[in-house]
């Protein structure tokens, strides 16, 4: 993309030959791609990726119905909520840094 | 001093029964070793003692027995031997036991009240005599307790002198007996005679331990064996002679008769020895049975020789009903079957008769079929002849199978019939596998005619042609009905199962690979015009590409489709009355039609269609790894598909059913191995297309719809997302122009946030932006991280992507 405007100037008229052609933007359709705000995006339960569905779900997608939430830790640490659970049934610690799992937010992917 | 302290217990016990119980009447029991000898004895008034009647082992010994039998048969029942022996009568008093115990060793007597007596009877002073002549005859250390020169030589040496010849002696008395039978069945030998063979039998296992024991029996069971030849030997010699086989059912049953009256009789004579050892060796299955020996011995000597010889005989018989017009009825009014039925209450003697028919029934298909296979191998004959002529032989089998199954016994109509067809079901699995798959072309030009044009069962041409491929899959599945409700199934359902398949798999993958094959030649053929075009010889024609595409993927598709169409006018074709039902014969022709042909015909048609175009796309995966990669269009089907996806939602592809042809290109992606590749191709190319087009067509969710159903929610999870990513962005945007932040913007901007990991995009490296554009992004990234649901979330911006008007 190559920009040679001055948004605020007023229109030019056409430009001599050999000149550069200024050009005034009228519409900008900009992209951009949204991650989770976490240290890691992947689950350090079932190594999938944070924004992607959790390994249970990925073999029986039928009957969650692809809704697979994430779950933050206090800690900021975020795990798909389907792992958390199985995992805190064990333990009822972070398994990043086993501190006391305490669930902030539960967000869809 | 035993003798006479013998003769004093049984004097004192009588005087004592007598003067304590009066006139009573008592059953006393002698318990010696295993044996036990018995007496009736009436008590009188003054005294006197009367033994009413006698018995040991609870044979009844009438007076007869006693005052005809030498001193060795009058107890030869183990009184021998006895050297301990007491007098407990129940009815005496607790001292006058203790008195009699006190005085031992004599004799061990029980007593009780008698309540049925005979009106025979014999003095109990003589009964005591007895006794002591007894004791006289058998010294204890007579017998079994002499020392053996070898177990081996002892035991040949006892068969050959004692037994061999006591045997035949039974065998002789029972052979007068049988020929001038008596009413009431054949007389007993005598007690010498037991006695005799009993002492015989004593020195031969007697005093030994366990595996002597059996080891010895062992050898007495050969020895019967050899015995039983020796003996049966003349009747065979006289019933092989004759033809007539009920004549021969006839003599056998006779000889079988006499040796069945010799088992029980040499069991008791075997048992009635001293059998403390015997009862220890019960507990190793070592235990010998002499009635074993003997049906062993006349299965191997008699049995066996004369129901080969009927066998024989019988195959005669089946090859004679082959020839007959009327099949059943010939096999129905055949001597030997008829003759085989005074027979069929013995399963074991219909095993015999069968397992000769086995090696002559398995060379009746091969042997006779030779001619067929060579006269097909030389082209003579198309290969389909083989299995028609296999059909019709093993419809004959079932046709004779069945008669005698009706006629006779299901038993043996069913074990003919393995007979014939096989030794047994895998057999004639194998078999009809054979034949199936010499068949494999022939069924594969049938795919082909049928899949030329739409199947359609009410068509007559296509009709006959349905039943000619039901014919062939389903002939080999003719159930032979028996007697019972539950049909008897030719070839079992998961062998047929594996049959059918891998014939129908052959066929399949012959029809995909010619369509395959027709693919390459069509890009070979554009290669060679684009490279004329490039060196100014000819201008290659536009769209070419996508029209080679499009014809490969919807031939593959029409292809399938075709293919199960087989399947549902064959059920068309099946369902309704069919003229091979005649193939048939039996009441419930319908029932088994039902359960046997189209429950198995058209599952199976299902799962060889479905593998054969798995291993067919199977096969074209390997070729096309090893293919040139820089070809104008890549000959993975994976991404043949995915492009005729990717041409039919950008509309390169014009046609008014464009939607259902891309969702059976996607049906037949349900048989490709990389499935990975597939998504992966459709994904990107999904991806790609709404970042051309940012507002989903139709198209789209339709081609999504029929992934999800075709491969499950998971397969289409991103494209998914893709769509909600897009379905957002209004959303975003009007909120976010409706933030209070966003007043007095100097650009018109609209922003799509994308999810990451869904999209294959990444950020992109950072970019010196103008002012306002930097503060468009800056104020957008301001909104969306207040909102409460995004919180969590972080933004990066792919300017690359980015377009501006």
């Amino acid at each position: 993309m190559y920009i040679m405007a001055q948004v605020d100037a007023p229109a030019a008229p056409a430009a001599p030959e050999g000149a550069a052609i200024q050009v005034i933007p009228k519409k900008w359709n900009c992209v951009a791609v949204w991650a989770w705000n976490v240290q890691t995006d992947t689950c350090a339960i079932c190594r999938e990726q944070i924004a992607d569905l959790c390994i249970e779900c990925k073999a029986d997608s039928v009957q969650n119905g692809g809704q697979c939430q994430v779950a933050f830790g206090q800690c900021n640490h975020a795990f798909h909520h389907h792992c958390i659970s199985r995992w805190l049934k064990t333990r009822q610690v972070c398994p990043l840094d086993q501190q006391p799992w305490e669930t902030a937010s539960l967000q869809n992917a | 001093a035993t003798k006479e302290k013998i003769k004093s217990t049984v004097d004192q016990f009588l005087s004592t029964v007598t003067s304590n119980t009066g006139p009573k009447r008592f059953h006393v029991t002698l318990r010696i070793g295993s044996k036990e000898f018995g007496v009736s004895v009436k008590c009188t008034p003054d005294g006197d003692t009367s033994v009413l009647t006698a018995f040991c082992d609870n044979e009844q010994l009438t007076l007869d027995h006693w005052k005809g039998a030498s001193p060795e048969a009058f107890l030869n029942h183990d009184w021998v031997g006895a050297n301990v022996l007491q007098v407990v009568p129940s009815k005496v008093t607790e001292e006058q036991v203790q008195q009699m115990l006190n005085q031992q060793p004599t004799c061990f007597v029980s007593c009780y009240n008698g309540t049925v007596f005979k009106k025979t009877y014999l003095d109990a002073r003589e009964l005591a005599r007895e006794f002591v002549t007894v004791i006289e005859i058998y010294q204890p250390q007579h017998s079994a307790t002499a020392s053996l020169p070898g177990i081996e030589e002892t035991v040949h040496a006892a068969w050959n002198s004692v037994i061999v010849g006591i045997m035949n002696r039974a065998w002789d008395t029972l052979c007068s007996v049988h020929v001038v039978r008596a009413e009431g069945g054949p007389k007993a030998i005598t007690s010498y005679e037991k006695s005799q063979m009993t002492n015989a039998i004593r020195d031969a296992f007697g005093n030994c331990d366990v595996s002597t024991l059996a080891r010895r029996a062992e050898w007495l069971t050969l020895h019967i064996k050899k015995w039983l030849g020796v003996v049966c030997a003349p009747y065979l010699q006289r019933i092989l002679v004759h033809d007539d086989a009920q004549q021969i059912i006839r003599e056998v049953s006779a000889v079988s008769a006499q040796l069945n009256v010799l088992k029980p009789f040499m069991d008791a004579v075997f048992w009635s020895m001293d059998s403390d050892q015997l009862r220890n060796a019960s507990d190793t299955n070592r235990r010998p049975f002499i009635s074993d020996a003997i049906t062993a011995g006349a299965r191997d000597q008699l049995y066996q020789p004369c129901f080969d010889h009927i066998a024989k005989a019988a195959l005669d018989g089946v090859a004679r009903c082959r020839t007959q017009a009327s099949l059943i009825g010939s096999v129905v009014a055949e001597n030997y079957f008829t003759a085989l039925k005074a027979i069929f209450t013995n399963p074991e003697y219909i095993k015999h008769i069968v397992s000769p028919c086995q090696a002559a029934g398995t060379d009746h298909f091969s042997i006779n079929s030779q001619e067929v296979i060579a006269r097909v191998r030389s082209g003579e004959i198309p290969p389909h002849e083989y299995i028609a002529h296999v059909l019709r032989a093993v419809k004959v089998e079932r046709d004779i199978a069945e008669a005698l199954t009706y006629s006779f016994d299901t038993t043996l109509g069913q074990s003919f019939f393995c007979a014939y067809v096989g030794k047994d079901q895998s057999d004639a699995s194998a078999l009809m596998r054979e034949a199936l798959e010499t068949e494999t072309l022939g069924i594969a030009s049938l795919f082909t005619q049928l899949t030329a044009t739409s199947v359609d069962a009410a068509d007559d041409s296509q009709r006959s042609k349905l039943e000619a491929l039901a014919i062939h899959l389903g002939g080999a599945n003719l159930p032979v009905p028996t007697t019972s409700s539950l049909p008897f199934k030719l070839i079992p359902s998961g062998s047929y199962d594996d049959v059918a398949k891998a014939v129908i798999r052959s066929a399949v993958e012959h029809l995909f690979d010619s369509v395959h094959n027709e693919f390459d030649t069509a890009v070979a053929a554009e290669e060679q015009k684009q490279q004329e075009a490039t060196t100014g010889q000819e201008p290659s024609s536009a769209g070419s590409t996508s029209a080679i595409l499009k014809n490969y993927i919807v031939t593959m598709t029409e292809t399938q489709q075709r293919l199960f169409s087989i399947v549902t006018a064959l059920e068309t074709v099946l369902k309704v009355e069919s003229p091979f039902l005649q193939l048939l014969p039996g009441a419930n022709s319908n029932a088994v039609w039902g359960k046997n042909i189209l429950l198995a015909i058209c599952p199976s048609l299902i799962r060889g269609i479905g593998e054969g175009i798995a291993s067919s796309l199977k096969k074209r995966a390997l070729f096309t790894s090893k293919a040139d990669h820089n070809a104008v269009i890549s000959k993975e089907v994976e991404v043949c598909i995915a492009t005729f996806i990717d041409f039919g939602c950008r509309g390169t592809i014009k046609d008014a059913n464009v939607e259902a042809m891309m969702a059976d290109a996607l049906a037949v992606g349900k048989y490709v191995s990389a499935k990975d590749t597939l998504q992966l191709e459709l994904q990107n190319r999904c991806a790609k297309r709404l970042l051309a087009k940012p507002s989903a067509s139709e198209l789209e969710s339709s081609t999504i719809n029929a992934c999800k159903r075709i491969f499950g929610q998971h397969f289409v999870h991103k494209m998914e997302k893709n769509i909600a990513d897009m379905e957002n962005r209004d959303k975003y945007n009007s909120a976010f122009s409706a933030w209070p932040g966003n007043q007095g913007r100097a650009l018109d901007a609209s922003f799509l946030v994308l999810a990451a990991g869904q999209w294959t995009l990444s950020a992109s490296t950072p970019w010196a932006l103008p002012q306002a554009f930097q503060l468009a992004i800056d104020r957008f990234r301001m909104w969306f991280l207040s909102q409460r649901e995004y919180a969590s979330k972080k933004l990066d911006w792919i300017v690359s992507e980015s377009t501006a008007e």
